[in-house]
């Protein structure tokens, strides 16, 4: 049996317990608890370890899905739930206050795990908030790009995660940023 | 496991910490992917293990079961019989040259190439593409008119519309959407069709429009291009030029195209010719026409220079593959709702 994972990270509220929850098919782990900070103003509860979610592959073979904790503070958890990671889904929440910074931050927070492997971008919210879109947050993300010495064009799109679908499309699209000849070695 | 002269040998690397495996990858993938090809550990026919590694041990004794050609890395000056030794830390001399000995051996020991003598084998032998597209005119497409629409809604600063076989479709740039009402099979039907009129009256819109939903300009223009495209190449376009993307676009909320994930990544990776995606990623050419067109009209490629670059090959591709498999029921129910 061989397992693998794949990091699902980005701020609080972006969505990355509802696409574990909506994508994985065995019972996955959620560490909510009552938000008790400035969370609060956004939501109920949040994420203070980690949301985790496995899909079971053929020939016994896993690949967990592991969600980082969206606050800052539980940084020093990001590096260790990444070690040995496939790849990173990086979701980032439009309607927040500052959508660029964010996803500045994660970039920077990440950029090693990103340049060993690859990263799609999920722009959540996007229906209810408009602005600044997937045009502003591309732009940007090519300049964080040449800073970090990152890939020039990434994946970033907008997408509902709590649709099933949707989150398939991401992390289909990771597969293929990973292995551009998976289709052909797997027909 | 053998090698043809002149065709890539597939390698995998196992046992590896981070900082040996990140440089010799970016070897591969950079400075030797003329000659080798990244590939999963069960695949490969040349084995790179670092044998001083728990896990490098444990995959060393599948390997000589697969019976692959070795090349072992570790400290010490012996390895198994039959394998190659590369002792740490290498230096990068000693790296070409004991890829070039494996490489060596690999192709000593492949069978002749079978001869194409007889007309049996010759059926079996796969031809060589030479992909001579159709090409339309997309001006001329129901396509053609939205993107005229499009520019008129700009100059006015505000709605226009105009009609196709009874259809009113009403464009506004300034909100990014369209507004019309027929069936999907008969909006297919629009925009595969060469239109009678191409020239249709285009003529500003004075009422509101955003009283009822409307659809997002792009995700329509996405749609009616690859149906007029059918397999075909717009008329100007050269199937030699090397191309590259600016952008993905935004694949979960938009009409999915069969090979769109993989063209997005390979184009976003490497510059290729449309031909190059037809006859060296062995893409079904419908395919690459029907993607040229819809992400030519949203303005996602620019020309490139081929570099030379390698898309990106993992280690990890069964595992990858498998994933894939998994997920495909999901992305295919995606196409359904588009």
């Amino acid at each position: 049996m061989t397992d693998y994972k794949i990091v699902i990270t980005g701020p609080v509220g972006a969505g990355k317990t509802a696409a574990i929850a909506a994508i994985c098919d065995e019972l996955h782990i959620q560490t909510d608890e009552r938000a008790s900070d400035m969370t609060r103003a956004q939501k109920q509860s949040t994420t203070v370890a980690m949301d985790y979610g496995v899909l079971q592959l053929e020939e016994q073979h896993k690949v967990h899905l592991y969600g980082t904790p969206g606050q800052e503070r539980f940084d020093f958890m990001w590096d260790i739930l990444s070690l040995g990671g496939l790849g990173l889904i990086l979701l980032i929440n439009n309607g927040a206050k500052q959508p660029l910074q964010d996803l500045e931050f994660f970039l920077e927070k990440f950029q090693d795990f990103i340049r060993d492997t690859a990263v799609v971008v999920g722009v959540t919210h996007t229906d209810s908030h408009p602005e600044p879109g997937l045009a502003k947050l591309r732009s940007h993300y090519t300049q964080l790009a040449a800073r970090y010495q990152l890939p020039t064009v990434v994946p970033i799109f907008a997408v509902d995660a709590r649709s099933k679908e949707q989150v398939a499309v991401l992390l289909e699209t990771l597969l293929y940023s990973l292995d551009t000849d998976l289709v052909k070695h797997n027909a | 496991m053998t090698a043809h002269s002149g065709a890539l040998i597939t390698l995998a690397i196992s046992g590896c910490s981070d900082d040996t495996l990140k440089p010799l990858r970016f070897y591969f993938q950079k400075f030797a992917s003329a000659e080798f090809q990244l590939a999963s550990a069960d695949s490969a026919q040349l084995h790179l293990i670092d044998i001083d590694s728990p896990a490098g041990r444990t995959e060393l004794e599948n390997a000589q079961r697969r019976g692959q050609q070795l090349i072992c890395l570790s400290f010490d000056q012996q390895g198994p019989g039959g394998s190659l030794m590369l002792s740490k830390p290498f230096a990068h001399h000693k790296l070409v040259e004991v890829l070039k000995q494996a490489a060596a051996q690999l192709r000593r020991a492949a069978p002749p190439k079978p001869q194409l003598a007889t007309p049996a084998a010759a059926v079996v032998a796969k031809p060589k593409i030479n992909w001579q597209p159709e090409t339309y005119e997309p001006a001329n497409y129901l396509q053609g008119l939205v993107a005229a629409a499009m520019t008129k809604s700009s100059e006015f600063g505000s709605a226009v519309s105009f009609t196709v076989d009874a259809i009113n479709f009403v464009v506004c740039i300034e909100q990014n959407l369209i507004w019309y009402c027929c069936k999907p099979a008969k909006l297919r039907e629009l925009a595969s069709a060469e239109l009678a009129d191409p020239k249709a009256a285009i003529k500003l819109v004075v009422a509101d429009t955003d009283e009822s939903e409307g659809e997002a300009l792009d995700s329509f223009l996405w749609k009616v291009s690859s149906w007029a495209a059918r397999g075909r190449v717009p008329s100007n376009v050269d199937l030699n030029q090397s191309i590259s993307l600016k952008y993905w676009p935004n694949l979960p909320q938009i009409m999915r195209l069969p090979e769109c994930a993989r063209l997005c990544a390979i184009l976003s990776q490497a510059p290729r010719s449309l031909s190059q995606l037809v006859e060296q990623d062995q893409i079904n050419p419908d395919c690459v026409a029907n993607f040229y067109s819809s992400a030519s009209v949203l303005d996602l490629l620019q020309l490139s220079v081929d570099s030379g670059q390698q898309p990106r090959l993992s280690e990890h591709r069964q595992v990858l593959g498998k994933l894939l498999k998994k997920i495909k029921p999901y992305t295919q129910n995606h196409q359904q709702m588009h």
